[in-house]
C-alpha cells in the first residue's frame, strides 16, 4: 500500500513538474500576426497603375493604420489611417515600371502595412504581408 | 490670487520640460532643425501633385529605407529602397487633394525609417519631410 501510494505521488509529483501547458493561442492579443495576400498589377506600363487593396478591422475596437513598408517602385496611398470596428479601408498601391530596378521580369514584392488596436489586455500589432505580384 | 500664482508657476515648471520639435533626421549622429531641403511647400493644391525628396548619405555604408508613417490622403513612392554610400536615394511625396477630408491649409510630416549597419550592429534613424500647402 505504502509503495502504491509512493509511485502515486511520484508520479503525480513528474507530471504536475515537467508537464508542459499546451495553449492554443492565437497570439492576437498582445503580439504581431502576419496575414499575408496579394495584389496583382499584371504587365506594368510606362504610366502608373494603380490597384486598391482592402484593409478590413474584424475587430470590435478601432484599429490604426500605423506605418508601412513600401518596396522599391512602389508607392502606397493611405484615404484613412483610423479603421472603425467592422469596417474596412481602401488603400491605393502604386506601381511605377521606371523605378523597379531589378532586371527580372516576372516579379513579386513585399509590401508590409502594420496596424494597431488596444484590447484590455495591451496593443495588438498586425503587420499585414501584401504581396504585389507584376511582370515588367 | 494665490491660486493663480500657483497656476502661473506650475505652467512655468511643467513648460521647462517641453520638448523642442525638430524635424530632423538623426542620420549622422545629430539633431537638426527643419533643413530646406527636407521641407517643401506645395502652394495652393486643385489637382494631384507630387514633390521629390532627395535623401543623402554621406555614410560609408548602405543605408535601407525602412518603414513610412504616411498621413491620411498622402501618398509616399520609394524610388530607392537602398541608398549607396556617398550617393542620393529618392522619395517622392504625393497630395490627393480629393483623398483629404478636411480642405484648406495643411502641413504634414512624413517619418521615414532608415537603417544601416555599423560595426555590426543595426542603427535605426528617422528622417522627416515636412510639407505645407493648402488644398483647394
Amino acid at each position: 500500500m505504502k509503495k502504491i501510494l509512493l509511485i502515486s505521488a511520484l508520479l503525480l509529483s513528474s507530471f504536475l513538474t515537467f508537464s508542459q501547458i499546451t495553449i492554443s493561442d492565437s497570439q492576437l492579443f498582445g503580439s504581431t500576426r502576419n496575414l499575408a495576400v496579394g495584389v496583382d498589377f499584371g504587365q506594368l506600363t510606362n504610366t502608373v497603375i494603380e490597384k486598391e487593396y482592402i484593409i478590413s478591422n474584424p475587430t470590435k475596437t478601432d484599429m490604426v493604420i500605423t506605418n508601412v513598408d513600401i518596396p522599391e517602385g512602389f508607392g502606397v496611398v493611405i484615404p484613412q489611417k483610423t479603421i472603425k470596428a467592422g469596417t474596412f479601408v481602401k488603400i491605393k498601391v502604386l506601381a511605377y515600371k521606371d523605378y523597379i530596378k531589378d532586371e527580372n521580369t516576372d516579379l513579386m514584392k513585399t509590401l508590409l502595412v502594420t496596424t494597431e488596436y488596444y484590447t484590455y489586455e495591451g496593443k495588438v500589432s498586425t503587420i499585414q504581408v501584401i504581396n504585389l505580384k507584376f511582370v515588367k | 490670487m494665490k491660486n493663480l500664482l500657483l497656476i502661473v508657476l506650475l505652467f512655468a515648471f511643467t513648460s521647462s520640460f517641453g520638448q523642442i520639435t525638430t524635424t530632423n533626421d538623426q542620420l549622422f549622429g545629430g539633431t537638426r532643425p527643419v533643413e530646406k531641403a527636407n521641407f517643401h511647400d506645395f502652394g495652393v493644391v486643385s489637382e494631384a501633385t507630387q514633390y521629390e525628396f532627395i535623401i543623402s548619405n554621406s555614410n560609408k555604408v548602405p543605408i535601407s529605407i525602412k518603414t513610412t508613417e504616411i498621413p491620411e490622403g498622402y501618398g509616399v513612392v520609394v524610388v530607392d529602397k537602398v541608398i549607396k554610400p556617398n550617393s542620393v536615394g529618392k522619395v517622392i511625396i504625393k497630395v490627393f487633394p480629393e483623398q483629404i477630408v478636411v480642405k484648406g491649409d495643411f502641413e504634414k510630416s512624413i517619418k521615414i525609417l532608415s537603417e544601416y549597419e555599423a560595426l555590426g550592429e543595426k542603427v535605426t534613424n528617422d528622417i522627416i519631410f515636412t510639407i505645407k500647402g493648402k488644398i483647394q
